[in-house]
C-alpha cells in the first residue's frame, strides 16, 4: 500500500501511509486505539475507499472495491467483533454463500466433512453440525479462523483474534499460522498483547495518529520501545502498585452449587482486596460469578454479606448489598449504547437523580460531570452516545455506574480487554484506587500478567470448580497454571 | 483525543438537523398544504374539527407507543378499543349509569393490557413476539366483541342532550369551542409524557425498550415494566373505547379495525423509534396531526379509500426508513 490517505468528516485518519508485507511474513500491527489499525485494513479488505494512494498485489495495482474484490485478490479479515449467524451451524458458517454450485443442490455430507477437517486442522474438535449460537465466545472465534482458512487466502488480517483464546487455543492459532507461512501466505496481525506478538510475530509496524511510526524486526526491538513509540511518550511499568489494606470480610460464599454440575463452590472476600480469578476460558469463572450476582438459576448456595446471610435472586437484590457486577461484554450488557453517558452513568441507581417524586436533568448532570472529571472519562460531553467513546472510556462509563450505585463489591470480568495499552494502565488505577478505598474487587481475567501483578489473592478455577487458593510469594505463572490445566 | 473517536463526534450539520426533524417538517409542510387548498384553514373552527378528528387515533397511537418504547409492539389495540366500545354502550344501555359505561370500557382495556403484558413477560419477548403475542390477543377481543353484540352494531339509547354528559366526552366543545375530547387526549399525552421522561419508572422503561439485557444486569425488573406498560397501553385503549363510543353513538366488532396499523403509523411518523428506548408522546402528537392531515387531504382531494390506504402505507414505510436512517 503506497501512499494512502483517508479522511472521514472532521478527522484525517490516515495520512499517506505506506504499509508492505512480503509472502509468508508475519507481520504484527500496533497502536493505540483510533491510531488507524482499523481504517487501514478496511481499506485493504475493501470496507472502505480510499480517499487515494494505491494498493499493489505482486506489482500490480489493484482496485479494490468491496470485500468481495478483496477475497477474489486473496485477501481475507477476520475481525474482533464475530462475523457468524448463531441461528446456523458451524458448517453453513465457514461455508456462507458458497454452499453449492449455481444450480446445483447442496451436498451436506461433503460440507460437513470439509467443515470438519477445517476444524480438525485447527484443533477444535466439535461437531460441524452444532449450532454457533451455543459455542462460546472462544469457540466462535475458532469458527471464524476456519471460516478465513476455507477460502484460501494469500493475506489473512486478524484484528485482535486472541482476546478470548486460552493459552491451549493460543498455541494451536500459532500453529496454524506457521503452517499458513510455509505455504507463503502473509498475516497481518492486531493486537495488544505484547507477549504474543514476540512470540509469534516476525516484524512489527506501529501506527499512531493515522501515521506509520515505523517498522522494526521483532528480534530487535523491546516491548518497551514499541510501547514508547505507541503513545509517543516513555511509560513507566504497565502496573501502578498500591499497598494493600486489606480488612474485613465483605462477601463470602458457600457451597454454591450450579445446575447440571457437581461440584460447589466457597470463597470469600474482604475489604480493600483485589481477588483475581484466574483459569483458562470456559473454566467456568464468569459462570461462577454470575451465579453470585444472581443472574443465573443456581440449584443452592449460602451468600453472607458483611456477616449477614442474604437471598441473591436476581441484580437487583445483589444491587441492594452492594455488589456490582461488570460483564465481558460491555457493550452489549454493561452499556446501552444509544442512550448518552449521562444516562448509562446513572442507569444502575435512578434515585441519584431524583429531586422529590421525579427526576432531574439537573442532577444527572451534576453526577455525570463528578464521575467524568473523578474517573477522567474521555468524552467530549455527557451527552455523547456511549457507543462513540473508545473501549477504555466506555468501561470507565460501567465503572462509573456501578460507583454511582454505591457498590463496594466489585466483579469485574476482562475489564482490560480490547483495551490499549494507556487505558489498561487508567483502569488498573482505578482499580488500586478502589481498593485504597476500602472496596472490594474480584478481578476476572485471562491475562496472567493482569491476574498476578493486580491481585492479593487468586483463585484458580478449573471445571466449574475452585482448584486452588494462591497466596503472597505462591502467586506466580507456574503456580497458576499448574492448577489451572 | 484519537481519531476514530473524533470521527463519530462532529457537531451536527444542517442535514443532520433535518435528519433529525423529518417529522416537524412534514407536518408543517401538509398545513401549508391545507393552508393552500383549505378555506379558512386556520380558523378556530377547522383547528378544532382536525383536533376532533384525530383525537381517536391519537389514543390508539399513545397506547402503541407505551410498547413501542419497551421494545415491543401491540397490534391488538384496535380490537380492544372496540371491545370496549361495545361494552360501554352495552353496559350503559343496560344498567342506564354512564359511569359504568366506562369504568367497564376502561377495565376491559386495563385487562387485555395485563393480558398483553402478562404474555411478554413470561416469554421475554421483543417486539417481535409483540406482534404475534397482540396478533393473536386482538383476535380474541374481537371475537368477545363480536359474540357480546351478537355481530351487529350496538346503539347508544336516546337521552336528551342536556343531559348527556358522555356525549359531551365525545362531542362537546369547553373553553370556546375546544373539542372536549382532544382536551381529554392532551391531558393523558402531558401526563404520561412526564412519566416517561421524569419519573424513574419512565426511565426504566427506556433503558429497558433500548437494551434489555443490560437493564437486567442494572438491576431493573424488565418484565414488570413491560408488563405495566402494557397495562397503560390497554387502558389507554380503554379510554380511547369511551371516546369512540361516546363520539358515535354506536359500536361494533368491526369498530377497532386498522386500528392498530392507524396508531402506529401515528407514532413512527411522529418519530418513535420503532425498538424502543428512544421517544415519547410529542412525537405522537406530531405523528397523529399529520397522519389526519394527510387523510383530511386526501378525502377533501376526492381521492378513493383504496388510494388513501396506499399513501398511508406509503408514509409509513418512509417513516419506518427515516428511522434506520437516523440511527446510522
Amino acid at each position: 500500500m503506497r501512499g494512502i490517505s483517508k479522511s472521514f468528516p472532521g478527522v484525517k485518519a490516515l495520512d499517506n501511509v505506506g504499509f508492505s508485507v512480503a509472502e509468508g511474513e508475519i507481520r504484527a500491527l500496533v497502536g493505540e486505539n483510533g491510531a488507524g489499525k482499523s481504517t487501514l485494513m478496511k481499506i485493504l479488505n475493501g470496507n472502505y475507499k480510499k480517499d487515494s494512494g494505491e494498493i499493489l498485489i505482486d506489482g500490480v495495482p489493484v482496485n479494490i472495491t468491496d470485500p468481495q474484490v478483496a477475497g477474489a485478490h486473496g485477501i481475507t479479515i477476520i475481525f474482533q467483533e464475530l462475523n457468524l449467524v448463531d441461528e446456523l451451524s458451524i458448517a453453513e458458517n465457514i461455508f456462507a454463500g458458497r454452499l453449492s454450485e449455481k444450480g446445483r443442490l447442496v451436498n451436506w455430507k461433503e460440507i460437513n466433512q470439509k467443515a470438519r477437517q477445517l476444524l480438525e486442522r485447527i484443533g477444535f474438535d466439535a461437531d460441524p453440525t452444532r449450532l454457533v449460537g451455543s459455542l462460546t465466545v472462544a469457540e466462535k472465534q475458532m469458527v471464524e479462523i476456519a471460516k478465513a482458512l476455507s477460502r484460501n487466502s494469500r493475506i489473512i488480517l486478524m484484528d485482535e483474534p486472541s482476546a478470548t483464546l486460552t493459552k491451549n487455543e493460543l498455541d494451536a492459532l500459532f500453529d496454524i499460522i506457521r503452517d499458513l507461512k510455509k505455504s507463503g501466505i502473509a498475516v497481518i496481525y492486531i493486537s495488544h498483547r505484547m507477549e504474543e506478538i514476540f512470540e509469534i510475530c516476525e516484524t512489527v509496524t506501529v501506527m499512531r495518529d493515522g501515521q506509520i511510526i515505523g517498522t522494526r524486526d521483532v528480534a530487535s526491538v523491546s516491548s518497551a520501545e514499541l510501547v514508547e513509540m505507541m503513545v509517543g511518550r516513555e511509560m513507566s511499568s504497565a502496573y501502578p502498585t498500591r499497598n494493600a489494606v486489606i480488612g474485613d470480610e465483605v462477601l463470602r460464599v458457600e457451597h454454591l452449587c450450579r445446575k447440571d454440575r457437581k461440584q460447589d463452590v466457597s470463597f470469600s472476600l474482604r475489604s480493600g482486596e483485589v481477588l483475581g480469578i484466574a483459569g483458562l476460558v470456559g473454566a467456568g469463572r464468569t459462570e461462577i460469578m454470575r451465579a453470585v450476582f444472581g443472574v443465573d438459576y443456581i440449584k443452592s448456595c449460602d451468600v453472607y454479606v458483611r456477616g449477614q446471610k442474604v437471598k441473591i435472586n436476581n441484580p437487583a437484590q445483589a444491587k441492594k448489598h452492594g455488589i456490582a457486577f461488570l460483564t465481558e461484554d460491555r457493550r452489549a450488557e454493561g452499556l446501552t449504547l444509544d442512550f448518552t453517558v449521562k444516562a448509562n452513568i446513572v442507569a444502575a441507581n435512578l434515585p441519584s437523580i431524583c429531586k422529590g417524586p421525579f427526576t432531574s436533568g439537573k442532577r444527572e448532570n451534576e453526577l455525570a460531570d463528578e464521575y467524568i472529571q473523578k474517573i477522567r472519562i474521555k468524552t467530549p460531553s455527557r451527552s455523547q452516545k456511549a457507543g462513540n467513546l473508545s473501549g477504555g472510556n466506555q468501561q470507565k462509563v460501567v465503572v462509573s455506574k456501578w460507583l454511582n450505585a454505591d457498590s463496594d463489591i466489585l466483579i469485574m470480568d476482562e475489564p482490560t480487554r480490547g483495551i490499549d495499552v494507556g487505558a489498561k494502565r487508567e483502569i488498573y488505577e482505578i482499580i488500586n484506587d478502589l481498593a485504597s478505598q476500602g472496596k472490594s474487587v474480584i478481578l476476572i481475567s485471562s491475562e496472567l500478567p493482569e491476574v498476578l501483578a493486580m491481585s492479593d489473592r487468586v483463585l484458580v478455577v478449573k471445571d466449574d470448580a475452585i482448584a486452588a487458593e494462591l497466596t503472597g510469594s505462591d502467586i506466580s505463572a507456574v503456580e497458576v497454571m499448574r492448577y489451572a490445566l | 483525543m484519537n481519531c476514530e473517536a473524533i470521527k463519530r463526534l462532529k457537531p451536527q450539520s444542517v442535514g443532520d438537523w433535518v435528519k433529525n426533524n423529518t417529522n416537524i417538517l412534514l407536518m408543517l409542510l401538509l398545513i401549508v398544504v391545507g393552508a393552500l387548498t383549505t378555506e379558512n384553514f386556520f380558523s378556530a373552527g377547522n383547528l378544532f374539527n382536525v383536533l376532533r378528528q384525530v383525537t381517536i387515533n391519537g389514543m390508539l397511537a399513545v397506547a402503541c407507543t407505551m410498547t413501542l418504547l419497551v421494545n415491543g409492539f401491540d397490534l391488538s389495540i384496535g380490537h380492544t378499543m372496540a371491545l370496549g366500545a361495545v361494552l360501554c354502550i352495552g353496559f350503559e344501555k343496560s344498567t342506564g349509569s354512564g359511569v359504568i359505561g366506562i369504568l367497564v370500557a376502561l377495565g376491559a382495556g386495563l385487562l387485555m393490557g395485563l393480558l398483553n403484558g402478562f404474555l411478554m413477560k413470561i416469554t421475554r419477548g421483543g417486539s417481535g413476539e409483540g406482534f404475534m403475542i397482540t396478533l393473536a390477543t386482538g383476535m380474541m377481543a374481537q371475537a368477545l366483541a363480536k359474540w357480546y353484540c351478537d355481530g351487529s352494531e350496538i346503539i347508544r339509547m336516546q337521552i336528551p342532550e342536556n343531559q348527556d354528559w358522555l356525549r359531551f366526552l365525545g362531542q362537546g366543545s369547553a373553553l370556546g369551542g375546544f373539542p372536549v375530547c382532544a382536551i381529554i387526549w392532551i391531558v393523558i399525552m402531558v401526563i404520561l409524557q412526564i412519566v416517561i421522561k421524569k419519573t424513574i419508572f419512565g426511565r426504566q422503561m427506556l433503558l429497558s425498550g433500548a437494551n434489555k439485557k443490560s437493564a437486567f444486569l442494572a438491576g431493573i425488573d424488565v418484565g414488570k415494566v413491560k408488563l405495566i406498560s402494557y397495562a397503560v397501553a390497554g387502558t389507554c385503549c380503554g379510554i380511547a373505547a369511551v371516546i369512540y363510543s361516546a363520539r358515535f353513538n354506536s359500536a361494533s366488532d368491526g369498530a377497532g379495525v386498522g386500528g392498530d396499523f392507524n396508531g402506529a403509523v401515528c407514532s413512527i411518523i411522529g418519530g418513535n423509534a420503532l425498538y424502543g428506548g428512544h421517544g415519547g408522546m410529542v412525537q405522537v402528537f406530531i405523528g397523529s396531526v399529520t397522519f389526519g392531515l394527510i387523510t383530511n387531504i386526501l378525502q377533501l382531494m376526492g381521492v378513493t379509500s383504496a388510494v388513501q390506504y396506499i399513501v398511508q402505507g406509503a408514509v409509513l414505510l418512509l417513516a419506518i426508513n427515516l428511522d434506520r436512517l437516523k440511527k446510522r
